[in-house]
């Protein structure tokens, strides 16, 4: 366990800080219509996505790799919830459609990886690791 | 490959969501440009003699997944680059496999 102790994890708490305000900023394609929607939202969606992307912002701001792994299995959960209501015919509750399953099954994926990087358990290790 | 063809359906859509997933976070990233690599060669040769159709799109879709995997992009704007020093100094067959694809 000792070779993690090179790692900055200050880095892998910064990408779970830039996931989450990907998710919050994706969520504003509710107001986009036309060409530029890259991506589906409906209401449920838009508060799916932005207290998951609150939740992953704050688990990079705490370095909290709980929050991290349970963040990013919300994210999986509501991809693979909006996947089983795409292959019944319609958008669902979640108003989402193939790109917004991909965008988070992407979000899940990383928060995931992420949170399940180890860490040092003590502030000594910690400190020798920054 | 017709009479399977919902099978098939659903594996072309796992597969292209996951390109889609995994290149936009810059995860495992050689990988997927391999995966989209062989996608893009597979819609290519399906609708190569379909008339009116503009075969540059495919060029260009082929050469973005090529440009990815040369220049390992997740290395440097992806999570590829946060997580593959640890990935390197782990001794776990997945942690070498993922320095390999990434």
């Amino acid at each position: 366990m000792s070779s993690y102790l090179d790692l900055n994890y200050r880095k892998l708490d910064r990408a779970a800080i830039v996931l989450g305000a990907m998710s919050i900023m994706s969520a504003g394609f509710i107001f986009v219509h036309g060409t530029f929607q890259l991506v589906q939202i409906g209401a449920i969606g838009l508060v799916v996505g932005s207290v998951l992307g609150l939740l992953a912002i704050a688990a990079g701001l705490l370095a909290e790799r709980a929050l991290m792994l349970a963040a990013g299995a919300g994210f999986l959960l509501a991809a693979a919830a909006q996947l089983v209501m795409l292959s019944a015919g319609s958008s669902g509750f979640l108003g989402g459609n193939a790109s917004t399953f991909s965008l988070w099954l992407a979000l899940g994926a990383g928060l995931i990886a992420l949170g399940m990087v180890p860490r040092p358990e003590t502030a000594e290790e910690t400190s020798a690791a920054d | 490959m017709l009479p399977n063809f919902t099978f098939f359906g659903w594996m072309v859509l796992l597969v292209e969501a996951a390109l889609g997933a995994f290149l936009l976070i810059g995860l495992a990233t050689r990988f997927w440009a391999l995966i989209g690599i062989a996608q893009t060669v597979a819609i290519t040769l399906s609708v190569l003699n379909a008339p009116h159709e503009w075969y540059w799109s495919y060029l260009l879709m082929l050469l973005v997944h090529v440009a990815l995997f040369a220049t390992a992009a997740g290395r440097y704007a992806g999570l590829d680059g946060v997580l593959r020093p640890g990935w390197q100094l782990s001794r776990s067959w997945a942690a070498r496999l993922l320095v390999r694809v990434s």
